[in-house]
């Protein structure tokens, strides 16, 4: 009996193993909404958002971050749904994105020897692009810039224009 | 006794169910035996001045993803260490037939100065760089290499999130103009998303394709982190499917 027990308990291991769908992170809610009542009186502007952009902000299941100076730009272009969200803003010359994502592929303990730098916050200049990974209320973002001058525009050859950015995201949206 | 037996039964039922989609050559875990006259070693970075690779990985982040070129042969190498690179040999230039010649050579995680948390220094190259059959830019297509969503395009970068894994994937290089798909775009696996080119905006680059996919890792304190992950097992995986017609 006991033999049996092993055998079908080695048998769902494994099924868990090879099914393969996106695994979903838990999103700190309280904390969120909060934030987000607060972010709002900070945002309040005369302005509107672009047409639908809270309405698609809403239908995603993390907290949605836009950078506040580019929120109410028409040009601006919302994708996602569900568990993820990208931004895309044209500049003049360059283009700004920003993507929200909760689900995750790998357990930590599939995937040996990783650096702690994974969890430190660093803005990097790479494949002439700057761009900055942080986690916030459990969910994981990436924002970037790429120019058509990678060696030459200063917003893509330093990395202080997206810290300018980063500092200036506003919650617009998402629900639980 | 009996009881048991049913819990028994009727967990086994919904285990078969949640598999049941699962198509059958799905690759899981690492890759297997590689022929070497077609593939260098998972990590194994050429020439060895090039930097440390991940020694040993030899997993498959990715399984069962289509190969990014629409056609073969592709040749994965250096860049910047191989001929015609900043660092490399001068021979005939990036053209150079040395280029276009197997066994292919992991550079993922290939020196770069920019923070990269699964290399060994904690730096290096995010992807790996793809060479198309020929030293021809704008005639050999980049392909989705899973059915998923254009999330953004940028000057030269395409982004397709993985519907089924929710992996990003990154294109890079490919010709603006030449490009089949827009933001907001569903793509089918295996469809075609631009022209491998050098376009790296003002900037210079040779013709290839760089390719890279991005992850998050769950760790056992339930905090999570999003980082560049390993691509060519996956990719030795896909082209081997590839060749034999088993996309
Ligand atoms: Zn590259």
């Amino acid at each position: 009996m006991k033999n049996f027990i092993t055998l079908v308990s080695g048998f769902l291991f494994v099924i868990s193993i090879v099914s393969a769908e996106p695994k979903v992170l838990v999103i700190d809610w309280p904390v969120t909404q909060k934030l987000k009542s607060s972010m709002t009186v900070l945002s309040a502007r005369s302005m509107p958002y672009p047409s639908g952009l809270i309405d698609k902000a809403n239908a995603v299941h993390l907290p949605v971050y836009l950078p506040s100076a580019y929120a109410y730009q028409e040009t601006l272009q919302m994708v996602g749904e569900g568990d993820f969200y990208t931004v895309t803003v044209p500049l003049s010359a360059a283009t700004v994105f920003i993507t929200g994502d909760r689900t995750y592929q790998q357990d930590s303990n599939a995937v040996t020897s990783v650096s702690t730098l994974a969890k430190e916050l660093s803005f990097i200049r790479a494949e002439g692009m700057v761009s900055v990974d942080f986690n916030r209320h459990g969910a994981n973002y990436t924002l970037s810039i790429e120019c058509d001058q990678p060696d030459d525009d200063q917003r893509c050859t330093q990395t202080r224009f997206l810290q300018q950015v980063y500092a200036d995201l506003v919650l617009i949206g998402g629900q639980p | 006794m009996t009881r048991l037996f049913i819990i028994l039964g009727v967990f086994l039922l919904i285990g078969s169910c949640a598999t049941r989609d699962i198509p059958e050559a799905e690759a899981v875990g690492e890759i297997g035996s590689i022929d070497a006259y077609l593939f260098g070693t998972p990590g194994k970075l050429s020439p060895s001045n090039s930097g440390m690779g991940r020694v040993g990985d030899h997993y498959i982040y990715a399984p069962n993803i289509r190969f990014p070129l629409e056609k073969a042969p592709a040749y994965i190498n250096s860049q910047v260490y191989g001929v015609g690179g900043l660092h490399g040999p001068k021979g005939k230039g990036q053209c150079d037939a040395r280029n276009y010649q197997y066994p292919w050579k992991d550079n993922y995680c290939e020196t770069r100065s920019w923070k990269m948390p699964l290399c060994p220094g904690g730096k290096g190259h995010q992807g790996v760089d793809i060479r198309p059959a020929s030293c021809n830019k704008d005639q050999h297509w980049a392909v989705a290499v899973e059915e998923g969503l254009i999330t953004s395009v940028g000057r030269y970068t395409v982004y397709l999130r993985g519907k089924n894994t929710g992996t990003t994937y990154r294109y890079l290089h490919l010709n603006a103009k030449s490009l089949a798909v827009r933001i907001g775009q569903k793509v089918m696996r295996g469809q075609r998303l631009g022209l491998v080119s050098n376009n790296m905006g003002k900037a210079k680059t040779t013709i290839h394709l760089h390719f890279d996919m991005k992850q998050t890792l769950r760790f056992s304190d339930g905090s999570s982190a999003k980082v560049f992950v390993p691509p060519y097992s996956s990719l030795v995986d896909a082209y081997q499917r590839l060749l034999s017609g088993r996309n």
